[in-house]
């Protein structure tokens, strides 16, 4: 941000430095003018001054000349006489000088032709004195005092006049000079007036240019942090009411901002959340927990792009259960800290919902499972039944023989331990597995087909079963065998509708670099490809109504996916449906870490 | 009822004693002592342990009754009558089966066979299916002597 632009502060620049050329300038014109001012009045002033003054120092040389005259004319005394004249030849010297000063310090043609006029006087005047001096040697006082009344008077007076005419005119001058120079003074002075008025006038432009841009921008700059100011409450804003809950977080573990959302559902406000450490220790009360929580979160400060961090359950502040499905991206650094944005998607109900489905899904398959039953029990009921019947028939034949009644009593007992353990195989199978433990595939493949194999069995379903494999995997043995079932039955309930001629299940166990791999394929025809995509959809099933709650792949597939961490996949084959799941083997080592 | 069942029963065997039957059954335990029930009420019981067995029994000799489950290994109940059907349009064939075989009780053809003998079994319902294929028989025989 500039105050302003690369132009203007050229132009500011440069009006600077040209006000300041002016002003020194003008201050050293206006002293040499003052100087030359100074310099010229004093010698004009000078120059007159000392015309006028020798000129009445000439003045008084006339006198004094006029009076050696008187004296030369009357003193008959010869000693006196030459004393006189030398007096007076002196006195002319004098003078002559004097006018030579006044010719070099007289000013103006009319000044020089006064001079030249009297000095022209000056000069008859010595000619009239000569003539006195000559006639008072030859001793002719009358002759000379004759001269000198008549011409010498005559020359006096007009001399005198003349200096005058030139002292007048000297002063004159004087006054006039004077009067010259204030008026140059004058005009300096106007035109320093003028001069400061001008660079006044300047420097006020250039102020006021410069304020105003200053001003223009401050209140631009004003107008924009106002603006910044709203954008970012605006920001605020959006997030405070933005429909998820998002708290924002630095890596020194603060809450820069907790929005509405957060604080709705969490039940905390920002005021009690100030660190990440306050939320974690106020929403999970198990120490262990706290600690997992805090060490993620303190990971999420070097991410580099928006991660899914997965569900998280937590108490509110009302000890309710909320479970938040939780994401967190970098906002890259803010105030010097690290800080990152989490947002959340409150996931409860659906939670709920999800487990439902596993309510329902567990009804459904305990719906198959007494379908089994039946099929289990139906051979031994029929043979008690028909013990029974046995026996009815001798009582009503009247041969009832104590050893054929033995040998009846002794097959329904057996046959009611065959029932017996049918219902402990299927509570079996019902109980839920508390750990995850090794298991071997073919143990789990036997465990299955006892609940199945009847079922199989009075539908005529062979099944073929290959282990090419001994590896263990790691799982919960109970949900693998529901998810076997279910698979199982559906490919029964498939050969039963498209009843091939000999209807087979196939089931191989393999393994890769990887994977335990289970394929379970059938001859029942196949999958529409139409609805292959959605047979793992919840609530989705192709049967009429019996069984058919669409919930048994949708299980098999949260059980593979979220509780073994394996996948489930389908294809057809040429004959029908396979079934593939793959599961981790069990790597050494790696069972510490889960 | 064990009154009703004896009379019931003494009678029923005065014209059952002659008569052959024929009884398919996979499952051995069952086979063993139904046929041991039958025999006490017919002259000659021939069991057969699949649908195929019965087939091969029916083709070599004459049965008054074949009685036959319906879900067995290699040759079905259900495609035993259809055979026998196509050699004999009036052979008496019940059926002894589960009743929750619904998969295959919409295909039997209640015309087909006389009766359906409930498993397990009880004994009234047997005999009474028994008796009306055995009234059948005695219809059939008067006929035939006539």
């Amino acid at each position: 941000m500039k105050f302003f632009n690369n132009k203007e502060i050229s132009l500011l620049f440069f009006a600077f430095i040209f006000l300041t050329i002016i002003a020194i300038s003008s201050k050293i014109y206006s002293n040499y003018l003052e100087k030359a001012q100074n310099k010229v009045f004093n010698d004009l002033y000078n120059h007159p001054l000392k015309v006028s003054n020798t000129a009445l120092k000439i003045q008084l040389n006339i006198h004094k000349i006029h009076l050696l005259l008187h004296h030369i004319a009357l003193n008959p005394n010869k000693e006196k006489l030459q004393t006189s004249i030398n007096q007076l030849d002196i006195l002319q010297e004098d003078t002559y000088d004097y006018f030579e000063i006044i010719n070099i310090n007289i000013l103006g043609e009319e000044g020089q032709k006064i001079l030249k006029e009297t000095l022209d006087y000056f000069k008859k005047w010595k000619s009239i004195q000569n003539n006195i001096m000559i006639s008072s040697k030859n001793n002719n006082f009358k002759k000379s005092i004759e001269i000198l009344e008549s011409d010498g008077d005559k020359y006096v007076l007009r001399l005198t006049k003349e200096v005058s005419k030139l002292y007048k005119y000297a002063n004159i001058k004087a006054v006039s000079f004077k009067k010259n120079s204030n008026e140059i003074f004058d005009f300096q002075q106007t035109i320093n007036i003028y001069l400061t008025f001008f660079i006044l006038i300047t420097f006020i432009m250039v102020a006021y240019f410069s304020i105003s841009q200053l001003y223009s921008y401050i209140s631009k700059n004003r107008k924009l942090t106002n603006n910044l100011k709203k954008k970012s409450k605006e920001f605020e804003t959006m997030i405070q009411e933005a429909p998820n809950p998002i708290i924002l977080h630095n890596e020194d573990g603060d809450v820069i901002m907790l929005n509405k959302a957060w604080a709705d559902i969490s039940g905390y406000k920002q005021e009690e959340i100030t660190t990440i450490d306050r939320w974690v220790v106020s929403v999970y009360k198990d120490v262990d927990t706290q600690k997992v929580v805090k060490k993620h979160i303190a990971s999420l400060y070097n991410i580099t792009k928006k991660i899914n961090e997965g569900t998280f359950s937590f108490l509110t502040k009302n000890n309710k259960e909320v479970t938040w499905q939780i994401s967190s991206s970098p906002l890259g650094v803010i105030n010097g800290k690290k800080t990152v944005i989490t947002s959340a998607m409150d996931i409860t109900e659906l939670k709920d919902k999800d487990e439902m489905l596993i309510t329902q899904s567990r009804h459904a398959a305990m719906g198959e499972m007494i379908g089994m039953i039946a099929h289990q029990w139906r051979q031994p009921i029929a043979i008690i039944a028909m013990d029974a019947n046995n026996m009815l028939v001798d009582i009503a034949l009247d041969c009832f023989d104590v050893n054929k009644v033995e040998s009846y009593a002794k097959s329904i007992t057996s046959q009611t331990q065959h029932l017996s353990k049918t219902i402990d195989d299927f509570r079996n199978f019902f109980k839920p597995d508390k750990e995850i433990s090794e298991v071997d595939m073919s143990k789990i493949m036997d465990d299955t087909f006892v609940i199945v194999k009847d079922s199989l069995k009075n539908n005529n379903i062979e099944l073929i079963t290959s282990f090419e494999t001994d590896k263990l995997i790691k799982a919960y043995p109970r949900e693998l065998m529901q998810v076997f079932v279910n698979i199982i039955t559906n490919a029964k309930d498939a050969l039963i509708t498209h009843k091939p001629k000999n209807p087979i299940i196939n089931i191989r166990v393999y393994e890769d670099e990887e994977y335990i791999n289970t394929e379970i394929f059938d001859n029942g025809g196949g999958i529409d490809i139409g609805i292959l995509s959605k047979i793992f959809d919840p609530y989705f099933s192709t049967k009429d109504n019996k069984n058919g709650t669409g919930l048994g792949l949708y299980m098999s597939k949260m059980i593979i996916e979220n509780h073994l961490n394996g996948s489930i996949e389908v294809s057809n084959k040429q004959e029908g449906a396979c079934f593939t799941i793959r599961l981790l083997k069990d790597k050494e080592g790696k069972q510490e870490n889960e | 009822m064990s009154n009703s069942t004896k009379i019931d029963l003494k009678s029923l065997m005065e014209e059952s004693k002659d008569l052959t039957v024929l009884y398919a059954e996979d499952e051995e335990l069952l086979r063993n002592n139904t046929s041991m029930l039958l025999r006490k009420l017919f002259q000659n019981v021939d069991v057969a342990v699949d649908g195929q067995d019965a087939f091969n029994k029916y083709i070599d000799n004459t049965y008054d009754i074949v009685i036959t489950d319906i879900s067995m290994p290699n040759m079905d109940g259900l495609d035993l009558i259809d055979r026998i059907r196509k050699m004999n349009l009036h052979q008496e064939i019940i059926i002894m089966s589960a009743y929750t075989e619904s998969a295959y009780t919409e295909q039997i053809n209640t015309a087909d066979v006389t009766g359906y003998i409930y498993k397990p079994v009880d004994m009234n319902q047997m005999l009474e299916i028994l008796k009306t294929s055995i009234d059948k028989l005695k219809d059939k025989y008067k006929k035939t002597e006539i």
